[in-house]
């Protein structure tokens, strides 16, 4: 909402900064002082607070908790060292890779595709039950999906009556299982994207392609497709980021384990910096954790640069 | 933000705040995607550390305090006549509720005008643990009087949260009265002061079902001498008792970071002669022989079949499973505490009026029946510890005397089949003459210790997790020692390590 807010006061301000300053610097720092205030408080301060304790040996508990000292980049050399972080990061790829990149947004593009021009009443059916698993906190979802998984969970259940064979992928494949109760959760949002991006596909291509005897795959290829590709990477981006920093969802389900094996980056960042109490460690491992988001950001920079495709 | 929008009946609105944001992102690239940066960097490092304000109120307070209103009091003084006292629920565990809830309500009776706040967390202890960790640590909003583990206290005493008791204790007639030299000796930490005051005190032994050794043919009076007899014991359980599970050998880290630690690893390796710390010199010792044979023996165990399945082992409600499991007659035996009868006891969650009947308790036998034959890992158990910011010590003092008198301690020792710690406690009949209270007394002749160093919190988490994955059987026991070696030095640090 906030966005939508800003989307239209935006040119307005542009206008306004064209215009000479008034008294100087008072003419934008007394209204923006509420929103810098909250800024700093917020974000600026513990990020750098962070940043300040990842160099350092602070603990929850024993003397370091009282008497931290600064360590340098101890923490980074033990991080690569340990073979944590290499673990971490690879399981934080598959997981954005299989839950974001392919899992939320091919599913909710076929969706937003299977519910466009359909009846009221089947897009009003469909449109609920997706959204209802992401307006819900990311816990419930959770516990929903350690129960389906379970080892006498409905999904076994199902295979039992249907005589197949049992699954346990919280302990076999934990990372697939995680992947696949965060697509189900939050595909909503890639559908919502993409609904809104079919909507505005000008009819006319669409009628015109038909004379020409297109096919519905051949247009969704040519036609469809190529229209969405800049609401596709907004839609990436969108999704990537939060679902790099998903915890809720798989610390509900596998609490990061068995062992390491559905451990990403905020899973590690956490047990190491609650359950093993290294406050430190588990600092460092979110800045990790931030460039990464960083690097992806920019990424996303680059290919969404005005006249970077065409 | 965009999933708050409710989209059956507002789905015009929904989206158009999506083309919305769309076409805001078409338009303003960069500052688009520095803002989504900057709002998922700061939500990923304020989850870090917001826990560090610490300033929420408990959630559940158990109950509120009932009769008494402020300002009663006839004496002006200078402390607050007010206390917190935090604790935990876990599950089906009746304690310490049931002890502190009374023990609330006859402080506040004797002393007019005082108010007991009790903060029930329901959590299991790890956690329970890392949010007092985080209260304390804010240093505001501090309970004045927590139970504790005891296995917390040198680390968090050397992070400056806890008040050492040794003066209060020393005025407090109880203290020498009632309560054994040993138990006395036994509450000083590593640095010579007492922080806490025991409740109640715990070893480990071996459960087992004597009808499960009945149906597999075993002998209803069962004593292990070795290993050996362990692994018979389970195979034929395994061979003549199908649908059981032979040996419940605790080794996930779900339930707790020392569970496997003090109920399979410590009580095995103990058994080989080995050990993991020296108490002569306080320094911890490199994995050798009997650590590999311990890891050997617990990854055998997994891999041939004889134990729960991974999804109970890896539960962290493993603990709450043996209680319906041993009652159904559905488990073989298991190294567990002596306050595993909560579970039978009236009251309980799985009431069992024969369980001193149909039960049987051991002490684990050493690897070749060597040595005093059996070891017993005795235990300290919870502790009421007062905190270093409290407002009111003088009357935090004095709740954890009056917490820890025999009525409490009795109460206690009962509700939750713990082991006493007092005298008179231990001499009532009340205590004395249940089932298993004889058995787990007696054993204590083979008492080993587990070390609680400052530093042994953090060899217990690489341990643990070295147990977790060799029964898993992701790490082979060799691994595990070699991967133990390369890291146990730099954990402790060198002052802290013998080689």
């Amino acid at each position: 909402m906030q966005s939508v807010a800003v989307a239209g006061e935006s040119p307005a301000r542009r206008s306004s900064a064209r215009r000479p300053p008034g008294r100087g610097v008072s003419r934008w720092l007394v209204p923006m002082a509420p929103a810098l205030v909250l800024l700093s408080v917020f974000v600026v301060v513990p990020i750098g607070y962070a940043f300040y304790i990842a160099f350092t040996n602070t603990r929850l508990t024993g003397r370091e908790a009282l008497h931290p000292e600064w360590v340098g980049l101890d923490n980074f050399r033990r991080l690569i060292d340990s073979g944590d972080l290499s673990n971490s990061v690879w399981l934080t790829l598959i997981f954005v890779l299989g839950s974001a990149l392919i899992g939320q947004n091919v599913v909710g593009f076929s969706l937003a595709l299977l519910t466009a021009h359909r009846r009221r009443l089947v897009v009003s059916i469909v449109g609920t039950t997706v959204l209802a698993a992401y307006v819900f906190p990311e816990i419930v979802p959770g516990f929903m999906w350690t129960s389906f998984l379970s080892e006498n969970g409905v999904l076994n259940e199902t295979l039992g009556l249907l005589h197949l064979p049992k699954q346990q992928m919280l302990i076999d494949q934990p990372i697939v299982g995680v992947i696949l109760a965060d697509i189900w959760r939050a595909s909503a949002f890639s559908m919502l994207v993409y609904t809104a991006a079919l909507g505005d596909i000008p009819e006319d291509l669409m009628d015109a392609a038909k004379v020409d005897g297109a096919s519905y795959l051949r247009t969704l290829w040519h036609v469809t497709i190529p229209l969405l590709r800049r609401t596709a990477f907004t839609n990436l981006m969108l999704i990537t980021l939060p679902t790099m920093s998903v915890f809720t969802m798989i610390f509900a389900l596998t609490g990061g384990g068995p062992g390491h094996e559905s451990e990403t980056l905020p899973m590690l960042m956490y047990n190491q910096a609650f359950k093993l109490q290294d406050l430190a460690y588990g600092t460092a491992i979110s800045l990790v954790l931030l460039g990464f988001g960083a690097v992806l950001s920019v990424i996303y920079v680059v290919l969404l640069r005005p006249g970077a495709e065409r | 933000m965009v999933n708050n929008c409710p989209y059956y009946q507002r789905r015009v609105v929904c989206e158009t705040t999506i083309k919305g944001i769309v076409m805001f992102g078409h338009r303003h690239h960069r500052l688009f995607v520095a803002t989504s940066l900057a709002l998922a960097a700061s939500l990923s490092l304020i989850a870090c550390s917001s826990g560090s304000s610490g300033s929420d109120p408990v959630a559940g307070s158990a109950t509120e305090s009932s009769s008494v209103t402020e300002g009663t009091t006839a004496v002006p003084v200078a402390e607050p006549q007010k206390i917190s006292v935090a604790f935990n629920a876990t599950g089906d565990f009746p304690e310490p509720k049931a002890t502190l809830t009374a023990a609330k309500a006859s402080f506040e009776a004797e002393n007019p005008g005082v108010t007991v706040e009790l903060q029930e967390e329901v959590a299991a202890d790890d956690a329970y643990h890392t949010k007092l960790q985080l209260r304390l640590q804010s240093g505001s909003d501090v309970p004045d009087v927590m139970y504790y583990s005891p296995g917390w206290l040198d680390a968090d005493a050397a992070a400056g949260y806890l008040a050492p008791l040794d003066d209060g204790l020393a005025q407090w007639a109880d203290w020498e009265a009632q309560f054994p030299e040993a138990v006395r000796i036994g509450a000083k930490s590593a640095d010579g002061h007492i922080y806490g005051v025991p409740m109640a005190a715990n070893d480990i032994g071996i459960w087992y079902s004597k009808d499960t050794f009945k149906a597999a043919g075993l002998p209803e009076n069962w004593e292990p001498k070795t290993w050996a007899d362990l692994r018979t014991a389970a195979e034929t359980i395994k061979a003549k008792v199908p649908g059981a599970i032979p040996a419940h050998l605790y080794a996930g880290k779900a339930s707790g970071v020392t569970d496997a630690i003090m109920k399979t690893f410590q009580p095995l390796l103990y058994g080989t002669g080995d050990t993991l710390y020296d108490f002569e010199t306080n320094k911890w010792v490199k994995a050798d022989k009997g650590f590999l044979d311990t890891m050997t023996f617990i990854s055998q165990t997994y891999k041939d079949g004889l134990t729960a399945k991974t999804a109970d082992v890896l539960s962290p409600n493993v603990w709450s499973f043996i209680g319906p499991w041993m009652k159904e007659a559905k488990l073989g035996f298991v190294p567990d505490g002596n306050w595993m009868s909560f579970a039978w006891i009236k009251g309980g969650p799985n009431e069992w009026p024969e369980w001193g009947d149909r039960l049987g308790v051991t002490a684990m036998p050493t690897q070749t029946g060597g040595g005093e034959g059996k070891v017993t890992m005795a235990l300290r158990g919870a502790v009421m510890v007062k905190s270093a910011k409290s407002k009111s010590p003088e009357l935090a003092m004095r709740f954890l005397e009056h917490v820890t008198n025999k009525t409490n301690s009795l109460s206690i020792s009962v509700n939750s089949s713990q082991l006493a710690v007092r005298l008179d406690v231990a001499a009532d009949p009340a205590y004395k003459n249940r089932p298993g209270v004889a058995e787990f007394t007696n054993m204590l002749k083979y008492a080993k210790y587990l070390p609680l160093a400052e530093e042994a919190d953090k060899v217990y988490n690489l341990l643990a997790d070295l147990i977790e994955q060799v029964a898993l059987g992701k790490m082979t026991p060799e691994k595990s020692v070699t991967e133990y070696n390369s890291k146990i030095e730099a954990l402790v640090g060198k002052d802290k390590y013998k080689g």
